[in-house]
């Protein structure tokens, strides 16, 4: 304990970090297998254009000496593109979504107020992806979670 | 993490409805994304917070047209008819500023090919054509902006009808193409990467309709008719009550309508002639080409006289044919 007191005495602010996060962009295209059927494939987003699916991969990595817990992850969905329906994944994670960044509900609990009418939320309309992990990160354990947006 | 639970479980979201869906992120915007984690850091026992990395892409410009033509049914010509109009909008469907190549042609299928064929862009922009709107000379190509308040232009394509076209019911097609004048695009395949060639970023990307067409069609319809009825009226002669010419009271005046259809037929001709004040119609003296007719609305002739006016009902008349109409009136 008093090693570690040393450390945070002497360490800027960051290394306290227990978990880090890394975005990683794909496009998402699909393609056409030797078998003739059609695979979504997530390639190297070199390039894309208003109408191309994008995939994001968030991988959190437990890159301190002890187990965390209560590990949430927000994303806003980027601006200039919609969420793709379904297409938020994350293993032992109970996704949530919200239309306005501050409440956040499963997908079928989202209702909009469209000109005075409650309907229930659409893909388009959601601006935020929230993943609340169930289960402690072991030290040194990694996952990732994962959405799909469409270029605007 | 309670709140966030709490959070979860509550069931509405408010949005504006104005909610407006953009046709293309402009060519060259950069698209970030960021995630936030928060977490229970066992090192100080409070809540610990990490960002990731800005993930960001650049939006390249996409290439795309659309053409409309705005004469949805067959615009009725006739042979030998000059400067005849066709409407079309080319809209850029993409996302950054591009040019156009148009080109107007004949289309087969039809009956005649017009002639002269001239493409005008709408200059004025007030949806019709007039004589500022410019003149499109082969091979040049208009420029439009997909981020601009209006991505679309009005064009015009101007013909002649040739003059053997006189067969009714006769149509032409013409065809209007654009084409992005970036290099490689016409003969490049949707999804194709066109390097160095982006408007405000470095490449373009070829949309699903890097060309597009729209047609419509010129019919020719019946000669216009330009019937008219030519009348005049005139003073055939007048007796006084001492048997001279002068207008006093009492002095009967013949007067002479003269009645000619020319350059058509017409329907429903009727001829109504007022009697003027301080003239009194003389019974029985109305005669049409030298017949007489009854004063009576009946059914012996289609002429009726009335205390103030004279009508004679000519009905259906060919073109060429001409009446004439005599009646006699009293000064007062």
């Amino acid at each position: 304990m008093r090693l570690l007191t040393t450390l945070l005495l002497l360490l800027p602010l960051s290394v306290f970090a227990q978990v880090n996060l890394n975005t990683e962009v794909f496009l998402v295209a699909p393609v056409t297998q030797a078998d003739g059927s059609v695979v979504e494939e997530w390639q190297d987003a070199g390039t894309i254009a208003p109408g191309d699916k994008i995939g994001y991969r968030i991988t959190y990595t437990n890159t301190g000496s002890e187990a965390v817990s209560g590990v949430v992850i927000n994303n806003p969905v980027p601006e200039n593109t919609t969420y793709v329906a379904n297409s938020a994944n994350g293993q032992a994670a109970t996704i949530t979504y919200s239309v306005d960044g501050e409440l956040f509900a499963r997908m079928q609990d989202l209702k909009v107020d469209e000109d005075g009418q409650l309907r229930p939320a659409r893909a388009q309309d959601i601006n935020q992806i929230r993943w609340v992990l169930q289960q402690a990160v072991a030290a040194g354990k990694s996952g990732s979670v994962e959405f799909k947006v469409r270029v605007n | 993490m309670k709140t966030i639970v709490k959070g979860a479980l509550l069931f509405a979201g408010i949005i504006s409805a104005s909610a407006t869906w953009a046709i293309g992120t402009p060519a060259g915007t950069k698209i970030t994304n960021t995630a936030v984690a928060t977490f229970d850091d066992p090192a100080t026992g409070t809540t610990g917070v990490t960002t990731s990395d800005a993930a960001e892409l650049t939006v390249l410009e996409l290439i795309s047209v659309n053409v409309t033509a705005e004469n949805v049914t067959p615009v009725t010509t006739n042979a030998g008819d000059t400067a005849q109009v066709l409407t079309y909008t080319v809209t850029n469907t993409g996302n950054g500023s591009e040019a156009f190549a148009l080109d107007a042609t004949n289309l087969a299928g039809d009956q005649f090919d017009a002639e002269n064929i001239k493409v005008y862009v709408d200059t004025d922009g007030d949806g019709v054509f007039s004589a500022g709107d410019q003149l499109l000379t082969s091979g040049s190509s208009i420029n439009l902006d997909a981020n601009s308040s209006n991505p679309a232009k009005t064009i015009f394509v101007v013909v002649d009808i040739p003059a053997g076209a006189t067969t009714i019911g006769d149509t032409a097609k013409i065809q209007l193409e654009a084409t992005s004048d970036t290099p490689g695009a016409s003969t490049a395949a949707p999804g194709d990467l066109l390097v160095g060639e982006g408007t405000g970023v470095s490449d373009a990307v070829v949309g699903n309709n890097v060309t597009d067409t729209a047609s419509a069609t010129f019919t020719i319809g019946a000669e216009p008719t330009t019937a008219s009825v030519n009348i005049s009226k005139t003073i055939a002669g007048r007796v006084d009550p001492f048997g001279g010419t002068t207008d006093v009271p009492g002095t009967v005046v013949t007067y002479q309508i003269d009645v000619e259809v020319v350059g058509g037929d017409v329907d429903n001709l009727v001829i109504t002639d007022a009697i003027p004040t301080n003239m009194t119609y003389v019974a029985g003296t109305l005669t049409l080409d030298a017949a007489a007719q009854t004063d009576a609305d009946d059914v012996t002739d289609n002429s009726n006289v009335t205390a103030g006016a004279v009508t004679v009902t000519l009905g259906t008349v060919t073109s060429g044919t001409s009446y004439v109409i005599q009646l006699q009136a009293e000064i007062k």
